[in-house]
Order: structure tokens, then C-alpha cells, then sequence
């Protein structure tokens, strides 16, 4: 969380000559275009810490930032050193960490290997009455078909011994289906982090609509009152009703502005996908759910040390434990639950609407 | 024969005029309870007022006041069953209207509503044989309350036959029927995700290495600055914290800069929250030399919580350090706790003004209220780059309080006070705003209010009682000797109050407490000369006969019938073995806290406690750090001389999370300085009653001042010490209790106040 590292490399990057003073200080030649679009000179010297005259480090943040494309990229990456999947005790494995609700599965055979994994990158914004920004991080393996359950930790683990390269073998066409599961779990993650905030939200719904509705309470009780009063001038009482009828539309209005005020829109884009080949132990074994029968390989991602966990095939979440429908889709608990109107079970993959027409 | 039947006869009368006169006594004094109990009603002291009545009652169960009072007490606050009770009680009594339309009232409130109905239609049954204008205004009132209930029976059940009246019903037109009159619920947020482009990734050119890790970097850097993730609260230990202090530290670094007025309501942890803001910005390196400013009972208060809590190695200015040189001290220290009234002394004044501060907190900032005070100048002189100051009470005579706290914050932000005066101060009224709205709009930019609402902090009640114990002739006689010998060392300024005021605490405690402490006050050789060292082995000699004492017998009967987790406090080692002795005597399996024990031991007599026994014996370590939810039980063996340390105690259960009644009992022998302090506190402010924290504030309005705030227990032993007999003491303890309470209802007033000056347009 260094600004003054971070300025210092990205500058280099961009063909700066960066001399650093001491730790929160350095100073750099810039190349013309660099100097150009930060609109400073040359010669550029910045000093960040809670020092005396020290630059606002959120001013350069986003002038620096400029620098920094802001499309969305591929970027392919390799270990360095590519170590060998080391022999496992895939049973074992699959007993400790594959959960299939209604199946089962038989063990045919496991051997090592390399996988693709894809590194989705999400940066989301949430407005409500204040706004929240964050970055949701979803790995897929897609040929495992199934998702790193700690996104994070992955990264840390291989940051350092990534290096660039352009001999990663990978069907472009396919990246689009990545996508798609890759924003579903991305959602799903989204949905974790702003728990806080939703919690947050809902408290300030609340005490808002309690104002709102002790006013509109008390103006409802004083037509009552008067209404009673009137009671023997039925016109006088009419008229008390129909204020009393506006009243409460009013509130209804209130409210509603309220609802649209508090609730969270959340807005999620791509920042960047890193793709990176792995090793693995690849272990093969047969679903099986009644008559239905599949192949399958899991993998055993080597540099975590656990079983990749197999992604929804409806939501891309992780299906965890994993239910498998009638036609060996996968799922998690979530996409499997009977229909919301009827109660019978179907399958949101294969089917876009229950029978009875509830949308799934 | 006739002799007996006579002596039967008259024995008989004896007995029914002793009935009579005891009949009349019980109705005089629950009247005089009841009378205390009105005046506790209109003061707002509601629990204290509950309390009284219903002594009243037990004196005279019929008393139709009583019944009356708190019917309406539980009806304002909403306890509609327990209301009802008492309307009902006394609805059997008399076939006043009004009382009908009580008790239709809450019938209604309790959703009873075929019953209120016939309830209302009885009191105008009753009001058409009255007349008069009250009748009037309570005819009217019940054909309002009655036209509503019907209407919302039609509403609630449009098929169903309507008990109401061919008059209302006609007039009913049919949208009107429809009105949803019933409060509608609160719907949840709703989390709505933003339909988005799919990005256009196939075909594309691939990216460097390099810039994706710079642009995750430049991600995480920008999220930091706004504060989107508070990075200190992997870091604390042991602090429990709230959504509503996140959102307030939140509010403090991304909207007011770092530069604000926390003013919570007493009780919702404005102390956590500006440490939360501390660390947030010494997490991020924004902050390396920081100045918090207490008052001096909260110094090492402070300082223990930022080190336990917060992880933070805070000085301050009471070590070998600052007395070799003050000046590098104040300089070379990066996080200084020290109290306000000595950093407003010279040299450190001017010292502390030439020093560039990244940040300073004023707790209890109240005390800046007077611009010409040294406080105010000295916080208005420091340099300083963010500044919190925390208040539950920032106004509390006139406007022009807040215009100088707020000054001190964000100069200019109210304007020059001349201007202030005349946009916001009525004429003649310094606590009422003249443009209220405008005024709010302006402390939004700098303060938060959170309120207990908005915390949803509703902490059940507290239930106390004294339990005063007639102690044995030899305990009796221990307890006289050692107050008559400290009161008189007292006198002659010839022992130092601490060591005095221990001893009496040790003898109020226990024989075995004393008896320990005598020994060491033996071989003092500054204050104890050979005339009181004699004394105090006489003393000793009658202690140590003592193998027990009427307190501990009476507290093991109690642990022994008692079914609940029950915490016992003790203030020393000795009464809490005394203690233990009496569990293992009885049988009672028990947990033991203390000081001494290693952190696993003690977490291994929490876990103890809570998975396996009922009671906790614990010393006042106990009452530090550690929360005791599941217990709902405080004893308090003996008791500190300070209303704080008494406050922890009973802090550690009841706080947020406990879900039942606590009950707390104070137990103290006759004839001691305890029973005096227990009557002021208990019986007169009700202090076990109240809301957490809001002893605090009644406390800064006795002292007046926050110099004076330390000497509680000082003042205590001063009011003990200088009467030799009982009657003065009670007199004297009769005056503190009495200007405790004027300080009660000046905190009270404030409260009310603040709370209609800000109302709840502060909170986060």
C-alpha cells in the first residue's frame, strides 16, 4: 500500500530515470510524453508521508494514474520455474473435499499436468447514499471447469515468480464463455464483500422510514380525530377520508423514494484477465446419478495444495457441496432448490422456467 | 369463665388496633413512596419511579394512584401487558370513564381490539349520565379512538361482520375502506447489479506483466484513500465493534477529513471510535505524532486501551522521562496521553504549541465550552492536522458552547460570534436556536450524534438491591476501631489517604482483607508511630480471631438457592480466598479470577465459567477486558469507592449482547462507610439502574470541574473521617446524595437538551 513504490516503478516503466531519496521521497527525469501527460515539468520531485509539506498523495494517485491503461487486457504469464504435480493421495482427496449431494462418484485415474487458469479481475462500484468501490478476483480453470476458492491467495502465492510470455496455446474464442461464469461467481463475491454495507443501507432505511412514518402517523391520526368529530356531517368526514386517502399515498411515495434511495446499484466491470499455466494432478473419475453416468476430471491445484472446486453451472458460484441434475449438470445449492411457486425440483441450466411457468 | 372471655376479647382488640395503626402506617409511607415516585416520573427517572410505586403497592396493594401511575408509566413505554394489569386492577376498583378508556386503550394497543371496542362503547355508556367539560374533551376523545378502531377492524377484515356502527359504516366510502391505515413494513434494500457491456476481449493485443500488476497496485492505492476498507481492524484485540462505529470512523477519514465532533449519546463508545480512527490513520503511516488530551482520572484509562486494545505504545508524563526533561519528552514521543489540566500549564503549554501535531483528541471536550479558558487556548494554540473531539454533551447552558467547540474545530465554519449570535441565539434564550434548520445543516459538516436508536443498542434493564448484613460483636468492634483510628490520622493529616482509605475499604471487605493489610501498616514506620501501631495489633489481635464473617455466610445461603451464572466481585485477594472457602465449605463449584493468574488461566476460568459452573469468583481484574454476557448475575461483595470501577463490573454483563435482566447485589455490613455509599448511590440516583456511561456524566456535573472528578473516593473518606457519629455521617452522606442528584438532574436536563437541539439528524 506504498504510493511512493508504486509511483517510483510505474514511472521506471514508463522510461523514467527515478533517483529515491528516502523512503517517502524520490525524484525523476521524465520522458517527454510521461511529463506531458501528468503536466508537470521534467524534472519531477515528490515527497509523500506525514511530513510538512508533503504532496497529497490522492492528488498524484490519480494524476499518476493517467499513466496506467485502462482497458481491459489479457496477460499471459508463466512460472518460472514450472514445478511437477507431486504424487497425491487422490482418494483421499476426493474424500476430503468433493461433496456430492446426490451422486456418486468412482475413482478411475490421476496423473500430472499443466492447467490454463484465467484470473478475472472485477472492479465494482456501489452507489446507495454514499459510494463504495472494490475488487472481486475469480479464478477459473476452465478446463477443469471449476473455480480457486481462494482467489487471493493464489496470486500471492505465484506473484513473484510470474514472468511474461506469448506461448500460451488458448482458443480466443472461448474467452467469452469464461467470461460469462467468470461475472457470475463475480457477483457472487460482490455479494459477500458488501454485506457491511447492505447491513449499513438497511439500518439507514430503517430509521428514514421510521421518521416517515411517525409524521405520516400522526397526520393520519388528527384526520381520524376529525373525522369522528364530523361524523354527524357525512360531506365534512368525505372530504377528511379523501385527505386522509392522499395522506397515505403520500407516505406510500415517501417510502418508496426512500426504498429507491437506500438500495444498492452495483456496477461491475472488468479490469484485467491474467492468464497463467499451472501445475496440477489431474484425477479422473465417473459421475454417477441413477441411470446417468459422466467422465470427469477434477484438478488438485499444486500450488495451493487443494481440489479446484467445481463451478454452478447456472450461476458460476461454487458448487459447494455440488448437486448434479438429471443431466449430470452441475450445481450448487442455490441453482438446485425446488421452484419457488410449486416446490418441484428442476434445474435452472437446462431449464430457463419451471413447468408451471415460475421463472427460475 | 367470663374473666378468659374478656381477656380473649380484649386480646382480640389489641391485636386489630395494632393492625390498624400498622394499616395506617403502610398507607402513610406508601403514600410517601408514591409522592417520590410522582416527582421520580416528572424528573424522567422512570426505573426509579417503577421502583417506588410499586413499594407502594406492596404497602398498600389497592393504592389507586400507584396502580394508576404505573399503568401509565408501562403504557408510554410501550409494555401494553404489564399496563394493562394495573388498569384492569384498578378498573375493579372504581367505574371511572377515564380509567375505562385506559384500559380500552391498551386493550386496542394489544390488538384486543372486539374488547376496546366494547370497553369504548362502556365509557360512553358511563359519560352519558356526566357532565362537564372534562367529560366533553374525554367523549370526544373516545368516539375519535373508537371511530379508528373501527375502521381499522373494516380494513382488516372487509367481509367480516363489522361491529361498528350504522353511522360510521355508511359514511364509509368504498376507497376509503381500502386505506391501508396499518403502518406498512420496511421493505430491505434491494442489491440491484448494473447491466454492463461485455468487454470486448477476442482478438485483442495482450497486455505487460508489468502494467497489471501497476494497475492492481494503482486499484488497491486508490481504494485505500478513500478509506473503502478499514485496514486497523485486522489489528485490535479484543475490541468489540459495531456497524455503527465503522460507519462513523468511515464518515470521520472520507468526509470531515479527520477533523470532527463525536458526540454520541453516553454509552455507544465514542472512545472506540476515535482510536479507530487513530489507528486507521497510524495503519496508513498519515499520522506519527498524536496528542490525546483526558481528563486526568481517564489518562491511564486511555492509555491501557490504546496499548491492550489498539496495540499502540502510547507515553505518558508521569514517568522518569518527562520529569528528567520535559521539553525532549513532549518533542521525541510520537504518541502522548496526558491529561488536559497539566498540558495547560506553563512551561508545557508553549512547549506543546510549537510542536506540529498530525493529530490531537480532546475526550470529554465539554471543557472547551468557555473561550477564555486555558483549555480552549491551549487546544486553539496547538498546530495540529487532524483533530477529533469527543462530547456526549456539548451544549449544555448556552449556544455559545458549541460556537467555541466548534470554532476550535473549523475556524470560521459558524461564523465570527457576533454573527453567530445573531443568526442562531434567541434573545434571552441562549439554549434555543433561532434558525434550527440552518444550524444543523452547518454541524453536519463536523459532527455525529449517534443515539441508541440508531445503534440499536436496547440493553435490558438492570435490577438492584442492597443487601446490608448486621455483622457479628466482634466484626462490629473491628470495624469501629480501625474507622475511629483512620479517622482520626485522617484529621491530624498524619496518615496518607491512600493507605488510610485502603484500610477501611479492607475492614468494609472482609476481616481476612484487613487482616492481611494490618500486618504491612505495622511495619510502616513513616505514619504509623507506636501509639497506632499498638492500635493496629489489638485490631489484628480481634481480626484474626475471626474465622468467618456474616457477609460471606450470608453470601454462600445465597450462591447455594441462586440457580443463574452469578459473578462475584472482590476488590482483594484475601476476601476472594475468604470466599473460595466458603463455596468449597458449601459445596458450590466455583471459578477463580484474579490479577495474578497467566492470560491461559485466566481464559481457562472464563471457559470454566461459562461451559461448567455457576459462579465466578473474581477480584476487580475481573471487571477489565472481559465480557460475561452469559452470566446475568453481579454480586458485589465489596465496594470500590469509585462509581466507575462499580460501573466495569457490572459492565461486563450487561452490555450489548445480553439478552436478559441483570441483577446486581450490593452487600455490605451495617454501620460502614459501604452502607452509607451504597444508600447514596442505590436509593438516591439509582446509580445500578442507569444507562451505561451515564454515571460518567452525572459524575462531571458533580465535580464541576474535571480536576476535582478523581477524588471521589477522596471526598468519601472526607465525609467519613470528619463526623464521629452516625448521625452526622448520615447527614453528611444525606447532603452528597443530594447534590448528586442536583448533578442528575443537570445531566438529565442537558441530555434533553441535546436531544432536541440535534434530534437524530446526526447519526451515521
Amino acid at each position: 500500500m506504498d504510493i511512493t513504490a508504486w509511483a517510483k516503478d510505474l514511472l521506471v516503466s514508463r522510461g523514467a530515470l527515478v533517483e529515491g531519496q528516502d523512503g517517502d521521497s524520490f525524484r525523476a527525469l521524465l520522458p517527454d510524453e510521461v511529463s506531458q501527460a501528468l503536466g508537470s515539468s521534467d524534472w519531477l520531485s515528490l515527497r509523500f508521508g506525514a511530513v510538512a509539506g508533503a504532496d497529497d498523495p490522492g492528488e498524484w494517485l490519480e494524476r499518476l494514474g493517467q499513466l496506467v491503461p485502462s482497458d481491459p487486457r489479457i496477460v499471459n504469464a508463466r512460472l518460472r520455474r514450472m514445478p511437477t504435480a507431486p504424487r497425491i493421495d487422490a482418494i483421499a482427496v476426493l474424500d476430503r473435499e468433493l461433496a456430492i449431494q446426490n451422486g456418486i462418484y468412482r475413482f478411475v485415474e490421476d496423473y500430472s499436468a499443466t492447467s490454463v487458469y484465467y484470473l478475472f479481475s472485477f472492479f465494482y462500484t456501489v452507489e446507495s447514499d454514499e459510494r463504495s468501490t472494490g475488487v472481486v478476483n475469480v479464478w477459473l480453470n476452465p478446463e477443469a471447469r471449476s473455480v480457486v476458492a481462494q482467489p487471493v491467495g493464489l496470486l500471492r502465492l505465484i506473484e513473484a515468480e510470474l514472468d511474461p510470455t506469448s506461448d500460451l496455446n488458448i482458443d480466443s474464442k472461448s474467452i467469452d464463455g469464461f467470461y460469462r461464469i467468470a461475472a457470475g461467481a463475480a457477483r457472487i463475491g460482490v455479494l459477500g464483500s458488501i454485506t457491511a454495507l447492505e447491513t449499513s443501507a438497511n439500518r439507514h432505511m430503517a430509521r428514514d422510514a421510521e421518521r416517515v412514518r411517525s409524521y405520516y402517523g400522526s397526520m393520519l391520526q388528527q384526520i381520524e380525530k376529525r373525522i369522528a368529530k364530523r361524523a354527524a356531517d357525512p360531506e365534512a368526514a368525505e372530504r377528511e377520508r379523501g385527505r386522509a386517502h392522499a395522506t397515505v399515498l403520500d407516505r406510500t411515495a415517501k417510502l418508496e423514494d426512500l426504498f429507491r434511495k437506500h438500495s444498492l446499484r452495483v456496477q461491475v466491470s472488468l479490469t484485467d484477465v491474467l492468464r497463467v499455466a499451472l501445475p496440477v494432478r489431474k484425477i479422473s473419475v465417473r459421475l454417477i446419478r441413477k441411470k446417468e453416468e459422466r467422465l470427469r476430471d477434477f484438478h488438485w491445484n499444486a500450488v495451493l495444495r487443494q481440489l479446484d472446486m467445481p463451478w454452478c453451472d447456472q450461476c458460476g458460484g461454487i458448487a459447494r457441496p455440488l448437486f448434479l441434475c438429471e443431466a449430470m449438470h452441475c450445481l450448487c445449492k442455490t441453482c438446485s432448490v425446488g421452484c419457488a411457486k410449486c416446490g418441484r425440483a428442476f434445474c435452472r441450466a437446462c431449464q430457463s422456467r419451471c413447468k408451471c411457468g415460475a421463472p427460475a | 369463665m367470663a374473666d378468659v372471655r374478656r381477656a380473649e376479647k380484649r386480646k382480640q382488640e389489641i391485636k386489630l388496633r395494632l393492625a390498624q395503626e400498622r394499616l395506617e402506617l403502610n398507607r402513610a409511607e406508601a403514600g410517601h413512596l408514591l409522592a417520590m415516585a410522582q416527582a421520580e416520573r416528572e424528573r424522567g427517572d422512570f426505573p426509579a419511579a417503577a421502583r417506588d410505586a410499586k413499594k407502594a403497592l406492596v404497602l398498600s396493594p389497592d393504592l389507586p394512584e400507584a396502580l394508576d401511575l404505573l399503568g401509565q408509566m408501562y403504557f408510554e413505554g410501550g409494555h401494553y401487558t404489564e399496563s394493562l394489569w394495573y388498569f384492569t386492577q384498578l378498573r375493579k376498583q372504581s367505574s371511572d370513564p377515564a380509567i375505562m378508556f385506559d384500559v380500552a386503550q391498551v386493550l386496542a394497543r394489544l390488538g384486543r381490539k372486539q374488547e376496546a371496542l366494547k370497553e369504548y362503547q362502556a365509557v360512553l355508556q358511563a359519560l352519558a349520565l356526566l357532565k362537564g367539560p372534562r367529560v366533553r374533551g374525554l367523549k370526544a376523545d373516545t368516539l375519535a379512538a373508537k371511530a379508528r378502531l373501527e375502521l381499522e377492524i373494516t380494513v382488516a377484515k372487509p367481509g367480516a361482520e363489522s361491529p361498528a356502527p350504522a353511522v360510521v359504516a355508511a359514511t364509509l366510502p368504498k376507497p376509503a375502506e381500502k386505506l391501508p391505515l396499518a403502518e406498512p413494513e420496511i421493505p430491505r434494500v434491494r442489491v440491484e447489479f448494473l447491466p454492463a457491456a461485455p468487454p470486448v476481449l477476442q482478438n485483442q493485443p495482450t497486455g505487460s506483466l508489468t502494467d497489471y500488476f501497476l494497475r492492481r497496485r494503482f486499484l488497491e492505492l486508490r481504494m485505500a484513500q478513500n478509506f473503502e476498507d478499514l485496514l486497523c481492524l485486522g489489528s485490535l484485540n479484543g475490541v468489540d465493534t459495531y456497524s455503527y462505529q465503522h460507519d462513523t470512523v468511515r464518515k470521520v477519514l472520507r468526509h470531515f477529513k479527520g477533523r470532527a465532533l463525536l458526540a454520541d449519546e453516553v454509552g455507544l463508545g465514542k472512545t472506540i471510535e476515535a482510536c479507530l480512527v487513530l489507528k486507521e490513520y497510524w495503519t496508513r503511516g498519515m499520522v506519527r505524532k498524536v496528542l490525546v488530551l483526558t481528563p486526568p482520572s481517564l489518562v491511564s484509562q486511555w492509555k491501557g486501551e490504546l496499548v491492550e486494545k489498539f496495540g499502540l505504545a502510547p507515553a505518558s508524563p508521569d514517568g522518569p522521562d518527562f520529569r528528567a526533561g520535559p521539553a525532549k519528552f513532549w518533542t521525541s514521543e510520537s504518541l502522548i496521553v496526558a491529561s488536559l489540566g497539566m498540558a495547560r500549564l506553563e512551561p508545557h503549554a508553549s512547549i506543546l504549541a510549537g510542536i506540529a501535531w498530525d493529530m490531537v483528541i480532546v475526550d470529554e471536550a465539554h471543557c472547551l465550552k468557555n473561550r477564555t479558558s486555558a483549555n480552549w487556548k491551549l487546544i486553539n494554540s496547538l498546530t495540529k492536522k487532524f483533530i477529533l473531539m469527543l462530547s456526549a454533551t456539548p451544549v449544555e447552558n448556552s449556544l455559545m458552547e458549541l460556537f467555541n467547540l466548534i470554532t476550535v474545530l473549523k475556524p470560521g465554519l459558524l461564523s465570527t460570534e457576533a454573527e453567530f449570535k445573531k443568526q442562531f441565539v434567541t434573545a434571552g434564550k441562549p439554549r434555543s436556536p433561532k434558525n434550527p434548520e440552518r444550524l444543523r445543516s452547518l454541524l453536519s459538516d463536523v459532527m455525529i450524534r449517534n443515539t441508541r436508536s440508531v445503534a440499536d443498542v436496547r440493553l435490558p434493564h438492570r435490577i438492584a438491591s442492597s443487601i446490608v448484613v448486621a455483622p457479628s460483636p466482634d466484626e462490629a468492634e473491628v470495624y469501629d476501631r480501625i474507622s475511629g483510628l483512620v479517622s482520626s490520622l485522617h484529621k491530624s493529616n498524619t496518615g496518607p489517604p491512600m493507605a488510610l482509605s485502603s484500610l477501611l475499604r479492607q475492614a468494609g471487605s472482609s476481616p481476612h482483607a484487613l487482616c492481611r493489610s494490618l500486618g504491612r501498616a505495622m511495619r510502616e514506620e513513616t505514619w504509623a508511630g507506636p501509639k497506632e501501631k499498638r492500635a493496629l495489633g489489638e485490631i489484628q489481635d480481634i481480626a484474626s480471631r475471626l474465622s468467618g464473617s456474616r457477609k460471606g455466610d450470608q453470601l454462600g445461603d445465597m450462591l447455594a438457592s441462586h440457580a443463574g451464572k452469578t459473578v462475584v466481585f472482590t476488590e482483594f485477594v484475601p476476601t476472594l480466598d475468604h470466599l473460595a472457602e466458603i463455596c468449597q465449605r458449601r459445596s458450590i463449584p466455583y471459578a477463580r479470577f484474579s490479577g495474578d493468574l497467566s492470560r491461559p488461566e485466566k481464559d481457562a476460568a472464563i471457559t470454566r465459567f461459562r461451559d461448567d459452573v455457576a459462579v465466578l469468583l473474581s477480584t476487580g481484574s475481573g471487571g477489565e477486558g472481559r465480557n460475561l454476557q452469559f452470566a446475568n448475575t453481579v454480586v458485589n461483595f465489596d465496594l470500590p469507592w469509585s462509581p466507575m470501577r462499580l460501573e466495569q463490573r457490572v459492565g461486563r454483563v450487561h452490555r450489548i449482547g445480553q439478552t436478559r435482566e441483570v441483577f446486581v447485589f450490593n452487600f455490605c455490613q451495617e454501620g460502614t462507610i459501604e452502607e452509607q455509599l451504597l444508600r447514596v448511590l442505590h436509593d438516591k440516583i439509582n446509580m445500578f439502574e442507569l444507562v451505561v456511561g451515564e454515571m460518567d456524566a452525572i459524575l462531571d456535573s458533580f465535580n464541576g470541574n474535571l480536576e476535582e472528578n478523581r477524588e471521589f473516593a477522596g471526598v468519601v473518606l472526607d465525609l467519613w473521617a470528619s463526623h464521629d457519629h452516625d448521625e452526622g455521617r448520615v447527614r453528611a452522606f444525606d447532603e452528597l446524595g443530594e447534590r448528586l442528584l442536583a448533578a442528575k438532574a443537570q445531566y438529565l436536563d442537558t441530555r434533553k437538551l441535546g436531544e432536541s437541539l440535534f434530534e437524530r439528524d446526526f447519526e451515521v
